[in-house]
């Protein structure tokens, strides 16, 4: 028995000293957002600074963008996701060649992706060169700006490029097992393939769905490399104000970044409780199962 | 409605499982698919369904030619094993669910639910969801449903066979008795031998993708066409001989047999023989054991062939004792060995 404990204490050791390490950050983002860095002579708590950072213009703006990318990628890639997944189901595409296409992008990294757009989308890369070549267009330049721009278009196409396989590959094993059986059962009993795929395989496929959305839009909301480098400077996402607002070479600005840090981080706690009581209430209407 | 499968075939990922399969079920009738798992029963089912494509041959339902028409517009409702309720629906939405596909009003299709889950007597519990239900009672929701539908041909695939023996003995009766009350032509898939026996009008016997033998459950059980029939049905033993001159002699038994001289195997069941009266065939009795309604005798031939009789009232044999038995001839059959199947 003693010894079965230490065997659990073993292996959680890892786990135990990661969570230390979060909290212990979470801790001196909490602290220093009120103001206390003894380090830098700041003692004295005060709310200042995210009052502060509540009323900032470029913050506000910041936070609108990365909400903005956050929801677009989301949604998009959850529909297309789908319909990409209801396509391959309908082919009967269960393995080989198609799939692993489809697997691919999940793979790439999120800077290979960007680099990937800029040599291909911007106005000096492939598309604009070769359509400029054909006469398509008169010069480069008059290629349509699809990059850093304010709308941030090109963070968001970077994103569905990769989460929209994400979603197929998050709910396709799922959405044949349910098509396969319970799809099969509702066509048997008079559903046409349309009506089978609304009434009974995409309600059963939802759960997976909206988890599959809300990891992307939580991902998108706190994606850094993406916005950075496909949008515009100006407004500008909210890892990226944050990470500048940190790197001020003021130190004394350092609680206004880590004000700023703090709200992202009850956002994103926000969240994560928004997943867990929506997984929860579908899993009961699934009746348990899911 | 009258069901004709003609020559059907189907294959699956390139394997052949049905061979040109033919079956008539009329207006009315319950018919049971018989055979091992893999020769192809279930199969036949889904194809009629119209889950599985045919390679060839056609489905009529009706007179109405259907071997081209997708699933939802056939009217043939499988009843599966795994029953493939809607988790996210109740009970009686369940049940509903074909008369939404119908266009049937909202009212309307709740109320028939209701009925039809008395008639499978789980009244008052339509708004239980599935995972509140026991086995038993989700068995007879997916048969509510599925009679929901009014289908032209209701299709059972083995559907008791993951409820326990009463339960089991219970749906029977009840679906032998909705058979009586809606008179749905009606085709079950069952390895069951009892189960087939007992609830048809008539019992197709399938092995490796074929129909053996399609009769009712007294000529199949009593004089299966070859063999295999005969084995699927167990309880039989063999006796190898010759008939000459209108007489089969084999080692341990004669008798008359008005065939073709040749070399035969004589089907003999435990059923067959006569233990109260004495004859041509010397048996020794190797086990007793009383099991209340009645005792199970194993009694052995010279050759070292077994036989289980269950009787009624045993007389007060001893083990090892050698009994001399007759045997009814109605219910042997000659297999002839020289054009065997």
């Amino acid at each position: 028995m003693r010894k079965k404990k230490w065997h659990i204490a073993v292996l959680l050791a890892p786990f135990l000293a990661l969570t230390a390490l979060l909290l212990l950050s979470v801790w001196n983002v909490a602290i220093q957002s009120f103001g206390y860095i003894p380090a830098f002579g700041l003692t004295e708590f005060t709310t200042e600074h995210y009052a502060k950072v509540l009323q900032d213009e470029t913050f506000l703006r910041a936070l609108g963008v990365s909400l903005r990318i956050a929801l677009l990628s989301a949604v998009l890639s959850a529909v297309l996701g789908v319909l990409l997944s209801a396509a391959l189901i309908r082919c009967r595409k269960r393995d080989g060649a198609m799939l692993y296409l489809v697997r691919m992008p999940i793979l790439v990294p999120h800077a290979v992706v960007a680099v990937f757009a800029i040599n291909l989308l911007s106005q000096a890369g492939l598309v604009a060169r070769v359509a400029a070549a054909l006469g398509l267009i008169a010069e480069q330049s008059q290629f349509p700006q699809l990059l850093f721009t304010p709308d941030y278009g090109g963070a968001i196409a970077a994103y569905l490029w990769k989460e929209i396989p994400f979603v197929a590959y998050f709910v396709l094993a799922l959405m044949f097992s349910v098509s396969d059986t319970l799809g099969e059962a509702a066509e048997n009993l008079g559903a046409s393939p349309l009506r089978s795929f609304f009434s009974v395989t995409l309600p059963l496929t939802l759960p997976a769905i909206v988890k599959a959305f809300l990891i992307i839009f939580i991902f998108a909301f706190g994606g850094y490399e993406l916005p950075l480098l496909l949008g515009a400077t100006v407004p500008k996402a909210l890892p990226v104000q944050a990470y500048l607002a940190y790197m001020s070479p003021n130190l004394r600005d350092r609680p206004y970044a880590m004000a700023m840090n703090g709200v992202i981080l009850l956002l994103a706690l926000a969240m994560a409780a928004l997943y867990g009581v929506l997984t929860r209430r579908m899993l009961k209407r699934m009746g348990g199962r899911a | 409605m009258k069901l004709e499968i003609k020559d059907l075939s189907v294959s699956l990922q390139a394997q052949p499982i049905l061979r040109g399969v033919s079956l008539t079920v009329e207006e009315g009738e319950f018919v049971s698919l018989l055979g091992h798992s893999g020769c192809g029963k279930s199969t036949l089912l889904k194809t009629v369904a119209g889950i599985l494509p045919p390679d060839g041959g056609s489905i009529l339902l009706g007179g109405e030619e259907i071997t081209k028409l997708p699933a939802h517009r056939r009217g043939t409702v499988i009843v599966f094993q795994d029953m493939r309720l809607f988790p996210h629906m109740t009970a009686a939405e369940n049940v509903a669910f074909p008369l939404k596909m119908q266009g049937v009003s909202k009212a309307e299709r709740l109320r028939t639910a209701e009925e039809l889950l008395e008639k499978v007597q789980l009244p008052g519990l339509g708004q239980r969801r599935m995972s509140e239900l026991s086995g038993g009672q989700q068995q007879r929701v997916a048969l509510a449903r599925a009679l929901a539908a009014k289908p032209k041909l209701l299709l059972l695939d083995e559907p008791f066979s993951s409820l326990d023996e009463n339960l089991r003995e219970e749906m029977r009766s009840l679906v032998a008795q909705l058979h009586r009350e809606f008179g749905m032509t009606t085709v079950l898939v069952t390895h069951d031998r009892e189960e087939a026996l007992a609830m048809s009008h008539r019992v197709a016997v399938m092995s490796a993708g074929k129909i053996l033998q399609y009769d009712v459950p007294e000529e199949v059980y009593r004089h299966p066409a070859n063999r295999t029939v005969a084995d699927y049905f167990g309880d039989c033993c063999y006796l190898g001989g010759r008939v000459e001159n209108g007489r089969f002699v084999s080692e341990l038994f004669s008798c008359e047999a008005a065939l073709p001289d040749g070399r035969y195997d004589l089907m003999l069941r435990a059923g067959a023989i006569r233990t109260k009266q004495a004859g041509a065939l010397a048996l020794t009795v190797r086990q007793i054991q009383f099991r209340g309604v009645d005792t199970l005798v194993t009694l052995e031939a010279g050759n070292g062939q077994r036989w289980k009789c269950s009787l009624r009232d045993c007389p007060a044999w001893s083990v090892g004792e050698t009994i001399s038995c007759d045997v009814t001839l109605d219910e042997c059959v000659f297999f002839s060995q020289d054009n065997r199947n």
